[in-house]
């Protein structure tokens, strides 16, 4: 591997890194903001092919291959920052770390869930994307909502699942 | 150059997925969810095995397996997401109920009718299996050192992103 362009992508990741820390510090949300994560993500990226362009020349095979490697390192993170903003399984462990001998029971940790406001969170952020509509007490598909579904289901057959939840 | 790596990258991510694709349906058959996760695995690096061959004399031969395992992860995390996804489900719910449902109801109803115990039980049978913690249907832990590691490093990463309100 070319080490000019390890080391470019390495700077380009560490300043969309910092951004990202620095944006999420001074301006925390309940809301995931993965378009704003891709943004930053894209940022990066262009440093990464500018200050090699700068430094190396503009060799399309070289800035290829930075941008290669870059797609790697968002969607690797990406995928670890999904879990880590939503991830109920997450959640049980902090939980579980802070219990006296890291135990339990099922029935207490459950009732704990249905009391909390997560599932309404949830609801809420759907609302927010306009894929749900709230009316009063009642919560219902929008048509936007309708569409996402029948993707997702479509998909699903195509890759052979169900959606479990 | 670059049009050859993207077409053996893509040609290696369609053929993955299509082997993919029926090892699901024949696996699925049998109920070996577990089985399906090893051929996934295999297929990853096997796939990134012949990129990393067919690329011999290519300067993107290293960068273009990386893209390789950047499809191979879009691919997992859209795999996940569709049969695991929390929101996704609410969703799934909700569409089977024109007329929408109180907040209770779809609390109650998640899944299909297992409710939030039955995403919770779910979810902790999952990291059961992954060997991060004990579960014996009524008691919760402890945390193996795995699972305390991962739900440390979790926290950690929350606490510096000020990710307060989640799953």
């Amino acid at each position: 591997m070319n080490v000019a362009v390890c080391e470019t992508v390495i700077l380009g990741a560490f300043a969309a890194g910092v951004l990202h820390v620095v944006v999420w510090r001074v301006r925390p949300s309940n809301d995931p903001r993965i378009g704003l994560l891709c943004l930053l993500g894209g940022f990066g990226w262009a440093f990464a092919v500018g200050l090699y362009v700068v430094r190396w020349g503009g060799d399309r095979v070289a800035v290829a291959a930075v941008t290669f490697d870059f797609i790697f390192l968002i969607i690797a993170y990406l995928f670890f920052y999904a879990g880590l903003s939503r991830s109920v399984s997450i959640t049980l462990l902090g939980q579980l770390l802070q219990a006296p001998d890291q135990q339990i029971g099922f029935d207490v940790l459950a009732g704990a869930y249905e009391k909390s406001d997560r599932f309404d969170d949830r609801i809420r952020l759907l609302n927010n994307l306009n894929l749900v509509e709230i009316s009063g007490e009642n919560i219902r598909l929008s048509g936007r909502g309708k569409v996402l579904t029948d993707t997702a289901r479509g998909l699903c057959g195509l890759l052979g699942g169900t959606i479990e939840g | 150059m670059i049009g050859a790596a993207l077409f053996v990258v893509l040609g290696s991510f369609l053929v993955l997925s299509g082997l993919h694709r029926a090892s699901v349906t024949v696996f699925g058959r049998m109920n070996l969810p577990l089985a399906c996760h090893a051929v996934f695995f295999l297929l990853v690096i096997g796939g990134a095995a012949v990129v990393f061959g067919r690329l011999n004399e290519n300067p993107l031969q290293f960068s273009a397996v990386l893209l390789y395992l950047s499809l191979c992860i879009v691919h997992a995390e859209l795999t996940s997401l569709l049969s695991r996804g929390y929101s996704l489900r609410i969703l799934y719910d909700l569409r089977a109920n024109d007329e929408g449902l109180t907040l209770e109801a779809a609390k109650a109803g998640y899944g299909g009718g297992v409710g939030v115990r039955g995403l919770l039980k779910k979810r902790i049978r999952t990291l059961r299996g992954l060997g991060f913690l004990a579960f014996d249907d009524k008691t919760v832990g402890p945390l193996t050192v795995l699972g305390s590691m991962a739900g440390r490093l979790g926290l950690g990463m929350r606490a510096i992103l000020r990710l307060d309100n989640v799953g």
